[in-house]
């Protein structure tokens, strides 16, 4: 019984943990400013928040919106290629209670990030690409590189060049719905609500996963409908869709107020998947997002994000999670210094585990390619019933370098 | 079941394919021509975000920027070809949409299809009423003159009007924008400006060139303290004065004013 004891403490820890040294990987990616002769705020906010031109770029198949680039990428200089490394200082304290029992642990370390290649642009008119391969470091001389996101974009269909009205994309890449994983400024904690997969299946609805969407831009509707229908394999790719798919909807409605964005996303992200234990699962994902900026100083960005997920097969019974997060990044000086913060919350109904996680960061960039920042987060992870408790405090430094 | 996820994602594609397609049939005009309605609908789409939909250069993505975007309803323009105080040309705002400015946040639009270009200069000009001013016209456009040799002597009587016309107040008496008078320079708005440190090839943002360098001594860059020196030098001293700051950012760097080989 020790042993056992013993054995989750250290799992439920080290889980805990690794959780949350992930890296969400998530960086300006230097070959777009490289090839336009701009500066990383040209796209982001703060990297890598996206700016409303930045939106419109990436929409526009990693193009110049209003453009359909023919130049191919052979005739391109210079060469579309990048490399961004993140490494950070993590210290992490956790405090787990088993019933009456109650550990503590400390741990802190060197987290070395690897190195990102990026390679992305224009094959021909009409046709784009986007390939990230991260190289991970597993141990002394030990390199395991992989490739994280590959498509290939079909763009403006339809419609005036660069207007990103009806757009193809398949490969393996992120769906969009408000507020990608990738595009979060918090470094050192995930979205909660992203992380959740009681399946531990492959259908995860902010990994890169294989799938073949139609996507968009309408300008002509209020302000702008950015919409994406997709269906998808999972993260892995190769699974039968007679027993593993995802259908996945989404519309996004961008409105100004006073040139200061508010946005009202909603989604859908639904299907079947094989169990651990080999029991078919079938899934529903939905929910909605709001994003709004001030309209008087437009330097504070809230966001706010609410998802409810079932699953009809967890152990044989269903499960229901509701959780989301409350999110705010506020830019004090443009291009140098920002704070920010997030409040992310999860809830599951049938084993009444709770989860509350609270994220405040500062960043500053020495050049638009090289910044620093410094993260405090808190994770309180409560099972009741199982009288368990883990609360771990992350503490982080870390850099980001693009080049 | 598994049916209906199949139905429905069809459906949803099939539906949003069909308001796809219809919406950019009824907005597409689906020829080269220029017009102000084109011109007015790429610039919602890509000039909007940070020049904002009235032009006023306060789009959403402004905020974030350390250096504004241009208030097009101001009709005050830097880089033109026109003298001192005066509009640009068609041309003017052309080459801009086309090159961009370089290590800005104005990106080169030169992708963007030709037609395209000239509808989004169409459509800035009815962003400020001065251009549609007829006062303003004909425009007096500065013609560029047969340049003088680009020569170590020249390079070096243009040291001496540097510093005879106090350039060196803003951009440094090494051209390292850093002189005393360079933390307050304002534009006429009151927004803050850099002087271009003119020894960093990579920071020059139009002047590339001895001519485009020329051309800014004989135009001044509107809205800003940068004067033009039309009235005040002759047309050689302009040359001596571009050749000395072109030498600044290119191998024949000068140092006071002497060969930096000399000067060791």
């Amino acid at each position: 019984m020790k042993l056992d004891f013993s054995r989750s403490l250290f799992l439920a820890g080290l889980t805990i943990v690794l959780v949350g040294l992930q890296s969400s990987n998530s960086m300006a990616i230097p070959l777009f400013a490289r090839k336009y002769h701009v500066s990383c705020f040209r796209c982001h906010t703060v990297p890598p928040v996206l700016n409303d031109f930045g939106r419109r770029f990436q929409i526009n198949g990693y193009q110049l919106p209003g453009t359909d680039e023919a130049q191919p990428i052979w005739a391109q200089e210079p060469l579309s290629l990048s490399f961004v490394f993140y490494p950070s200082f993590v210290s992490a304290h956790t405090v787990t209670t088993v019933g009456n029992n109650k550990t503590t642990s400390d741990q802190s370390t060197f987290e070395p990030s690897g190195l990102d290649l990026f390679t992305a642009g224009t094959i021909a008119k009409h046709l784009s690409y986007f390939l990230a391969a991260p190289i991970g470091i597993n141990g002394p001389g030990q390199y395991s590189p992989s490739i994280e996101t590959m498509s290939i974009m079909f763009n403006n269909l339809a419609g005036p060049d660069g207007q990103s009205n009806l757009n193809f994309r398949f490969g393996r890449y992120r769906l969009w719905n408000t507020f990608p994983n990738n595009t979060s400024l918090v470094e050192s904690a995930d979205y909660l609500i992203y992380d959740y997969d009681p399946a531990q299946g492959s259908l995860l609805i902010a990994e890169p996963q294989w799938a073949a969407s139609v996507y968009g831009f309408l300008p002509q509707l209020m302000d702008g409908l950015r919409y994406e229908a997709a269906i998808s394999d999972g993260t892995d790719g190769g699974d039968p869709l007679k027993t593993n798919q995802a259908t996945f909807l989404m519309l996004e409605q961008t409105e100004y107020v006073d040139n200061a964005p508010f946005r009202l996303g909603v989604y859908y992200y639904g299907g079947k998947e094989l169990t651990s234990g080999g029991a078919p699962d079938k899934l529903a994902r939905t929910g909605f997002a709001v994003e709004a900026n001030d309209p008087w100083t437009k330097r504070f960005d809230l966001s706010f994000q609410y998802m409810s997920a079932t699953d009809d097969n967890i152990g044989g019974v269903k499960q229901t999670m509701n959780g989301g997060f409350v999110g705010l990044n506020v830019l004090l000086v443009p291009e140098k210094l920002f704070v920010y913060g997030r409040y992310d919350f999860t809830k599951v109904k049938e084993t009444s585990e709770k989860q509350n996680q609270y994220t405040g960061g500062i960043r500053y960039h020495f050049a638009p390619n090289v910044g620093a920042y410094a993260e405090l987060s808190f994770l309180d992870d409560n099972t009741p019933a199982a009288l368990t408790d883990t609360k771990t405090t992350l503490s982080t430094l870390g850099v980001m370098v693009g080049f | 079941m598994h049916l209906n996820v199949k139905k429905t994602a069809l459906f949803s594609m099939f539906v949003l394919l069909t308001v796809g397609l219809y919406s950019c049939a009824t907005s597409y005009n689906g020829s080269d021509e220029v017009s102000v309605a084109r011109g007015a609908a790429v610039y919602h789409e890509a000039c909007a975000p940070c020049h904002g939909d009235n032009g006023d250069g306060s789009g959403p993505a402004s905020v974030s920027l350390a250096t504004k975007p241009r208030d097009f309803n101001l009709g005050v323009f830097k880089f033109r070809s026109t003298a001192s105080g005066e509009l640009p040309t068609d041309y003017d705002l052309l080459r801009i949409i086309n090159s961009g400015i370089y290590h800005t946040a104005m990106p080169s639009f030169a992708q963007m299809s030709i037609a395209d270009q000239y509808s989004v200069v169409q459509y800035i000009k009815t962003l400020s009423p001065v251009f549609s001013d007829s006062t303003q016209y004909p425009l007096d456009t500065v013609k560029v003159s047969t340049p003088i040799p680009y020569t170590y002597d020249s390079i070096e009587r243009g040291r001496q009007v540097y510093l005879e016309m106090h350039c060196w107040s803003c951009h440094g008496i090494t051209g390292e924008g850093n002189g005393p008078s360079a933390a307050t320079v304002t534009d006429d708005q009151g927004n803050p400006i850099q002087p271009t440190n003119l020894t960093h090839a990579w920071d020059i943002k139009v002047g590339r060139t001895r001519e485009k360098v020329y051309l800014i001594f004989s135009t001044g860059l509107n809205g800003t303290p940068m004067p033009s020196y039309a009235q005040t030098l002759s047309d050689n001293e302009r040359w001596d004065l571009a050749n000395y700051v072109y030498s600044l950012s290119h191998t024949d760097r000068y140092y006071d004013g002497k060969q930096l080989s000399n000067t060791q």
